[in-house]
C-alpha cells in the first residue's frame, strides 16, 4: 500500500470518530425529540452545565462563590478537597437528575397539551437561563475537565501499521486519538442500548406513545412525568459527549 | 325492553355525577349536570354538536376539571385526579378524532394500553431477562386475545398510520380493552363509518359489554344505532341535560324532539 493511501484511510477515520461525537448530541437531540415531540433547544447548555458541575465538584469549587463573596465580603473560592472522578460523576448525575425534576415540575408540566412551537420557545427560555445560572454557580472562566480516560495518539497502532507502507517510503504509522475511539465505542453502545430498550420494554413504549400523542398517553395511565426522566437521561448522553 | 329494565334494577350505580358545572372563561360548556351509570348498562349520551357530550366525557376521564359539582366512581368520591390516575382506576377511553400511536404497530398500540398492569420498574426492563420478561409474556398473551376478540390478527404488525379508518377506530376500541377497564367511555365509535363498518362496531361494544360485563358510555349521532345499543339515554343539549330515560320514554319526549327539530330556544 501507499504511504497516501493510508493516510487517506487515516484523515477518514479520523473524520468519521469526530464526527461520531457531534451525533452524540444529535442522539440527545433526538431521544428528546422522539420521546416528548419536543424540540430541546436547551440540550447542548445543559451538557454544558453538566461538564462545569462535574469540573467544579471534582475540584471542590464552591457554588455561587461569586455571589457569596460580592454579598458577604468574603473571600472563598474553594473547599479545599478533591472529589475521585467516579464519585464526582455519581454526584453530577444526581444533580441534573434534581435538575430535570425541576424542569418538568415548574415548567414542562405546565404546558402540557400545548402545542409544539410553545414547548419549543420555553427551552430557549430555558436555555438563556441554564447559561447565565450555570456561570453564577461555578464562574465563567476557563476550566479543563480530566476524567481519567486514555488520551493521545495510540502507539501500539502507530507501530502495528508502520510496516504497511510499500518499501522505501516516508510513513510513521496510523495517528488515531485513543479518546475519540474510547468516544466512539461508548456512542455506539450507548446507540444500541437505547434503541432496544425503546423498542422492546413498557417504558420505552410508553415514552414512543407520549411522544405520538399526549392525550391519548394519559388515558392509558401513562404519566407526563416519565419525560422528566427522559430528560435526565439526555443529560446524561449529553455529559458523556462532552468527555 | 323487559330485559335492560331487569338488569338495572339489579346493578348499583358505577358512576354517579352530582351537579357538574364546567365552562371555560366566560363560555359556559356544561351546567348542573347529574346523572349516573350503572354497573354493567350500556349508557349513550346525545345531543347536537357542542352541546357539551365530549366535554362531559372529558370530565369523567379527568381532562377537565369541573368549577363545581361532585363525582362518584365506584362507590367512592373523586377529588381531584390526574387523567392516568383515572386509567388506573378503571376508566378507559376512546377518542373523537382517533388518538393512536401511529409510528407504531397494532400489537405495540393494543400493549400500551396494558400499561396500568405493568409494574415491573426500569431496571429489571433495562435487563429485559427473568421478571420483566416474564410479565411482558403474561400481558401479551391478553393482547392477542383481544385482537383475536377484533378480529384483527392480519394487521398485528402493521403499522397503524397506514390502516383505514375503520380499522384505527377499532384498534383504538383493542387499546382501551386491553387495560381490561371497569368503565369504557367511547367518544363517537361509528363516526364516519360505513354500514357494514357500524354493524361490526355495534356487534363489538355489544360482545364487550356482554362477555366481559364492561360498562359503556358512549357518545354517538346514529339515532338508530343508539336506540338500538343503548339501555338508557342521555339527552344533553346546550350544555343542559334535557333528557335522561330507556330509548322509548326519551324518543317520545317533547324536549328532545324540539331540542333534536330545531324548536327557537
Amino acid at each position: 500500500m501507499s504511504a497516501d493511501f493510508l493516510y487517506t484511510i487515516e484523515v477518514i477515520l479520523n473524520g468519521l470518530m469526530a464526527g461520531v461525537m457531534y451525533s452524540l448530541v444529535a442522539l440527545g437531540f433526538v431521544l428528546i425529540f422522539k420521546a416528548s415531540g419536543i424540540f430541546n433547544y436547551a440540550q447542548g447548555v445543559m451538557a454544558l452545565f453538566a461538564a462545569l458541575t462535574l469540573v467544579g465538584i471534582q475540584t471542590g469549587q464552591v457554588p455561587f462563590s461569586h455571589l457569596i463573596n460580592a454579598i458577604f465580603g468574603t473571600n472563598v473560592h474553594h473547599f479545599g478537597w478533591q472529589v475521585p472522578t467516579l464519585l464526582a460523576i455519581a454526584l453530577t448525575i444526581g444533580v441534573m437528575v434534581v435538575f430535570a425534576i425541576l424542569v418538568e415540575r415548574y415548567i414542562l408540566h405546565h404546558l402540557v397539551n400545548q402545542e409544539p412551537i410553545i414547548l419549543f420557545m420555553a427551552t430557549i427560555g430555558l436555555a438563556y437561563f441554564m447559561e447565565g445560572f450555570g456561570d453564577i454557580m461555578w464562574g465563567s472562566d476557563i476550566k479543563t475537565l480530566d476524567v481519567g480516560l486514555p488520551s493521545g495518539g495510540s502507539l501500539w497502532l502507530e507501530e502495528y501499521t508502520l510496516g504497511w507502507a510499500a518499501e522505501g517510503e516516508q510513513y510513521y504509522g496510523m495517528y488515531l486519538d485513543k479518546l475519540d475511539m474510547v468516544a466512539s465505542l461508548v456512542a455506539i453502545v450507548l446507540v444500541v442500548s437505547l434503541t432496544i430498550f425503546s423498542q422492546y420494554t413498557t417504558t420505552g413504549r410508553a415514552l414512543r406513545a407520549v411522544a405520538d400523542d399526549h392525550q391519548a398517553a394519559l388515558s392509558v395511565g401513562i404519566s407526563l412525568r416519565t419525560i422528566g426522566g427522559q430528560f435526565s437521561r439526555h443529560s446524561f448522553s449529553g455529559f458523556i459527549n462532552y468527555i | 325492553m323487559s330485559e335492560p329494565l331487569q338488569k338495572m334494577e339489579a346493578a348499583s350505580k358505577l358512576l354517579e355525577l352530582k351537579h357538574i358545572d364546567l365552562s371555560f372563561g366566560g363560555v359556559k360548556a356544561i351546567s348542573n349536570i347529574s346523572f349516573d351509570v350503572l354497573e354493567g348498562e350500556v349508557r349513550a349520551i346525545i345531543g347536537p354538536n357542542g352541546a357539551g357530550k365530549s366535554s362531559l366525557l372529558n370530565v369523567i376521564n379527568g381532562f377537565y376539571h369541573p368549577q363545581q359539582g361532585e363525582i362518584w366512581f365506584d362507590g367512592k368520591q373523586r377529588h381531584s385526579m390526574k387523567p392516568y390516575q383515572i386509567a388506573y382506576q378503571g376508566i378507559s377511553r376512546t377518542f373523537q378524532n382517533i388518538a393512536l400511536f401511529k409510528g407504531m404497530s397494532v400489537l405495540d398500540n393494543i400493549m400500551t394500553g396494558r400499561f396500568t398492569h405493568m409494574h415491573k420498574n426500569m431496571l429489571w426492563q433495562a435487563l429485559w431477562k427473568g421478571p420483566a420478561e416474564q410479565e411482558e409474556i403474561e400481558n401479551r398473551e391478553f393482547v392477542e386475545h383481544i385482537i383475536d376478540f377484533l378480529e384483527i390478527q392480519a394487521i398485528r404488525k402493521t403499522p397503524v398510520g397506514r390502516l383505514p379508518y375503520g380499522l384505527q377506530k377499532r384498534v383504538e376500541l383493542g387499546r382501551a380493552l386491553a387495560a381490561q377497564p371497569k368503565m369504557l367511555l367511547l367518544d363517537e365509535p361509528m363516526a364516519g363509518m360505513n354500514v357494514e363498518e357500524k354493524e361490526d362496531m355495534c356487534r363489538f361494544i355489544l360482545d364487550v359489554n356482554d362477555t366481559f360485563g364492561t360498562t359503556i358510555v358512549l357518545i354517538e349521532h346514529d339515532m338508530g344505532v343508539v336506540m338500538d345499543i343503548a339501555d338508557r339515554v342521555v339527552v344533553l343539549d346546550y350544555g343542559r341535560k334535557i333528557g335522561d330515560g330507556t330509548p322509548d320514554v326519551v324518543r317520545n319526549d317533547q324536549t328532545v324532539i324540539d331540542a333534536y327539530l330545531g324548536v327557537s330556544h
